[in-house]
């Protein structure tokens, strides 16, 4: 069971993900979704068209977005790095996510 | 050095989004979707899902298509709600009410609709084509749910906010902030509903409305104006309240134009002039602060200065009071008080500025200007009598001094001023009646207030006494004499005196004056050789002892009465003819001082006879050894006009009437020599071209009318400085 503040993303694998709650809503689509009246309010999203090894890498680029979003302008930030074999895939599902 | 490894990118699997999917069989899951939706039932659908439909038909290039099902989708449901009729037949708040729950239920559906299709929102985007699900549906909203009803929800809204004038209580705020809030998010272009159709009625409402409400107190000003103050007061909460703001300044603007504009004349007839003389400085400032637009506030000013010369001519002038100076004191008084009331209450009211302060002085100088010659013997007359009867000033003295310079500064025929002046002031001097102290902080206070052009004569006098002063304490005569002797040496030009030329010169004085006078005039020549002194006889005076049989007085009397008077140490009795021979006094001053010294029963120290109010050249005159009065000193007054004689002109401090042809002469004078001056530059002008340059350049002094100037052409012509153009008379050519 998920705590209050996280919410559980499934893959299309059928892979659980946990996450806060606060990272997730960086995502406009996942944001949408958890906010509205619909199914989703419960905290709970499949989401059935992203394998698990993409989704992890999505989840891992909004805690990177997370961890770095308030940070001054000067600040010194690494590098996201994507393995350039699910580049493409990643493309996509940013695109579907609107990250 | 590395060995560069390729990699491969690999293919997006197909699970990521389906192949078979296509509009025809997915709009029936939209569609049923959006009925869920709407029956609320949307926690039983996936967001999700219908995001990733909605992706899905877009990567296939759907969208456009999907769009259009979607209007078509909302217009029908609006068509529906249309159908079903929006309760136009309701009361107003019943019908807004209904409204607001289509309106808030409608919203939030096609919120949640726009969001699950928020990825085709962002991919039509793209392509350059404004779409949003939500501004669609809110557009068909407004077209067909809201539009065919404007007038219901427009008339509904007015009757609320009528309703919401008298109490905020009693309306359904709620509502009506939903339904405003409603009106502003519905736009067309860069209008609103509440812009387009909403705010022009209110205005008019508004209009009428308050055209209505006016009508109420239409009988008092004052109550109206407070009411008014309440009425903008109580229609900006009522906006605040309902519509966040918007409209209020609109319709405060209307109220104010219909309120007070329209209104102003009543308001500011009714009620200016009651707050000023009950000292209301709270109304005052309300009626102020109405007059901001700069019509209002000229007809403010306008009102303000027709009151100020209302009550400037409304001070009574009792002329059952018999001395001039009671009089002229209380009507200088009664102006100063005008003056202060309004000072005081514009001080209060904190606008005793500029163009308050100027409509204020210019009003009390249309008081002081209507009569000139009255107001300028009476301030004269006032400031003669202050300084005849203080030696030192008192703050409250000063202060009225003060005020009466403030009016001269007002008086727009300052030379007639001065005229009337330095008659009183060469009086005072003369007879030693005022404070030389005050009368110099005098000249020096009206020389701040208008300028020295005007002080210059009177400092002259001022100057011509003190150099006496100083004589007299050098001249010895008086002590080799026994007689007490002042001199005063006069400059001619300064003093407003008839011309020396006219002095009588020739009188046989008695010894001891015809001694005085020669000692004095060698005395004075010796300092100043090369001058001329005449003798101001009628200007002096002699204080002579004199023992009569029962008791001993001091008299005072005009040097030519005491010419007369010491006659009769050497004769007993003489006719006037033998005392006109002995004297050389011309006759009409003789009869005067004859009279004065035998008819006046309170100072009859000489017999005549016979005793009659007329005089012969016949008539026997002795000293009255019987006279006798309580008082030790007797003041002989010269009478100033006998009916039996006619008056001689020889009085030194003529009646008005003199003054006026002084004036007249003085001003004939300043106006040839400024046409003189300019035509001399000028050399050709025409008529009215002069007179306006005339009018101007004499303007702080006197007014220059048209008569006055056409005087002075005619006399300038006939002195042939000026000729007359032969073709065109109304031209005017210098002759040099």
């Amino acid at each position: 069971m998920g705590l209050e503040d996280s919410v559980i993303l499934i893959s299309s694998d059928n892979i659980k993900f946990e996450v806060a709650r606060d990272v997730i809503i960086l995502s406009p689509t996942l944001e949408r979704m958890l906010n509205s009246t619909f199914l989703e309010k419960e905290g709970q999203i499949n989401l059935s068209n992203i394998e698990a090894e993409i989704l992890s890498k999505a989840i891992e680029y909004l805690n990177y977005l997370f961890k770095y979003k308030d940070s001054e302008p000067d600040a010194e930030i690494p590098q996201f790095e994507v393995p350039p074999e699910i580049s493409l895939e990643l493309l996509l599902a940013a695109d579907y996510l609107q990250i | 050095m590395n060995v560069s490894k390729r990699v491969k990118i690999r293919a997006p699997r197909h699970s990521f989004s389906s192949n078979n999917v296509d509009l025809e069989s997915s709009w029936p899951i939209l569609e049923t979707a959006i009925d869920l939706i709407y029956d609320g039932k949307q926690s039983t659908l996936s967001f999700e899902e219908l995001y990733r439909l909605v992706y899905d038909l877009v990567i296939r290039k759907y969208g456009e298509q999907l769009l259009e099902n979607v209007k078509d989708a909302f217009t029908r449901r609006m068509k529906d709600i249309h159908d079903r009729g929006l309760f136009v037949e309701l009361s107003s708040i019943e019908f807004l009410r209904r409204l607001n729950g289509i309106w808030n239920h409608q919203k939030l559906c096609l919120k949640m609709i726009s969001d699950t299709m928020m990825y085709m929102d962002k991919a039509l985007a793209w392509k350059g084509r404004q779409a949003n699900v939500y501004v669609l549906g809110l557009d068909l909203f407004r077209d067909i749910v809201a539009k065919p009803i404007a007038d219901k929800i427009v008339s509904s809204m007015i009757m609320e906010i009528n309703r919401a004038r008298k109490s905020l209580v009693d309306v359904d705020i709620s509502t009506l902030i939903s339904i405003v809030d409603m009106m502003q998010i519905l736009n067309e272009g860069n209008e609103t509903f509440y812009t387009l159709y909403f705010e022009p009625h209110l205005l008019q409402d508004v209009g009428s409305y308050y055209t209505q409400w006016r009508q109420r107190y239409a009988d008092d000003a004052v109550l109206y104006i407070n009411r008014v103050q309440e009425a903008l007061n109580n229609e900006l909460a009522v906006y605040k309240r309902i519509t966040n703001g918007q409209s209020a300044v609109k319709c405060n603007e209307v109220m104010k134009k219909i309120l007070i504009s329209d209104n102003i004349e009543f308001v500011l007839r009714d009620s200016v002039h009651d707050c000023i003389k009950n000292s209301d400085t709270e109304n005052l400032q309300l009626i102020i602060g109405f007059c901001k637009e700069p019509q209002d506030e000229q007809k403010f000013l306008d009102t303000l200065s027709n009151c100020v010369m209302n009550d400037g001519f409304a001070i009574p002038e009792n002329q059952s009071v018999k001395k001039r100076a009671q009089l002229s004191l209380s009507w200088v008084k009664g102006l100063i008080e005008v003056k202060d009331t309004y000072e005081n209450i514009l001080h209060k009211a904190n606008c005793l500025n500029g163009p308050y302060k100027k409509s204020m002085s210019d009003a009390l100088a249309k008081v002081i200007n209507s009569k000139p010659n009255k107001s300028i013997e009476y301030i004269s007359t006032s400031i003669d009598g202050v300084l005849r009867t203080n030696t030192t000033l008192n703050k409250e003295m000063q202060t009225f001094l003060q005020d009466c310079i403030g009016f001269f500064a007002l008086i727009r025929d300052k030379d007639l001023f001065e005229l009337f002046y330095k008659q009183q002031f060469s009086k005072r001097l003369l007879q030693q009646k005022s404070s030389l102290q005050l009368e110099q902080w005098m000249i020096s206070r009206m020389a701040t207030a208008v300028g020295i052009d005007f002080t210059s004569k009177l400092e002259g006098m001022f100057r011509d006494i003190n150099v006496s002063h100083g004589y007299d304490k050098k001249f010895k005569g008086s002590e080799i004499m026994g007689i007490d002797f002042q001199a005063k040496v006069l400059t001619p030009t300064f003093w407003p005196f008839k011309p020396m030329e006219t002095l009588t010169q020739d009188v046989v004085l008695p010894l001891e004056l015809q001694d005085l006078k020669i000692a004095y005039e060698s005395f004075y020549l010796e300092n100043h050789s090369g001058r001329t002194l005449k003798w101001a006889y009628h200007l002096g005076s002699v204080e002579i002892g004199f023992q009569f049989s029962k008791t001993y007085h001091d008299l005072s009397m005009s040097v030519y009465a005491a010419t007369i008077f010491l006659l009769f140490q050497d004769y007993s009795s003489l006719t006037m003819q033998e005392i006109g021979d002995l004297t050389h006094i011309p006759e009409p001053e003789l009869v005067r001082q004859l009279l004065s010294l035998s008819t006046i029963p309170k100072t009859r120290i000489l017999k005549k006879l016979p005793l009659t109010k007329s005089i012969k050249l016949t008539d026997i005159f002795s000293v009255n050894y019987e006279f006798s009065v309580p008082s030790r000193k007797v003041k002989i007054v010269t009478i100033l006009k006998s009916e039996a004689t006619p008056s001689s002109g020889s009085t030194p401090f003529p009646a008005t009437k003199t003054i006026a042809d002084e004036i007249d002469e003085n001003r004939l004078q300043a106006v040839n020599a400024a046409i003189i001056r300019i035509m001399k530059s000028e050399r050709k002008l025409t008529d009215d071209k002069l007179h306006n340059i005339v009018s101007e350049l004499l303007s702080s002094k006197m007014k220059v009318t048209k008569e006055f100037f056409k005087k002075s052409t005619n006399n300038l012509i006939e002195k042939e400085y000026l000729q007359r153009d032969i073709d065109d008379s109304a031209t005017f050519h210098y002759l040099p």
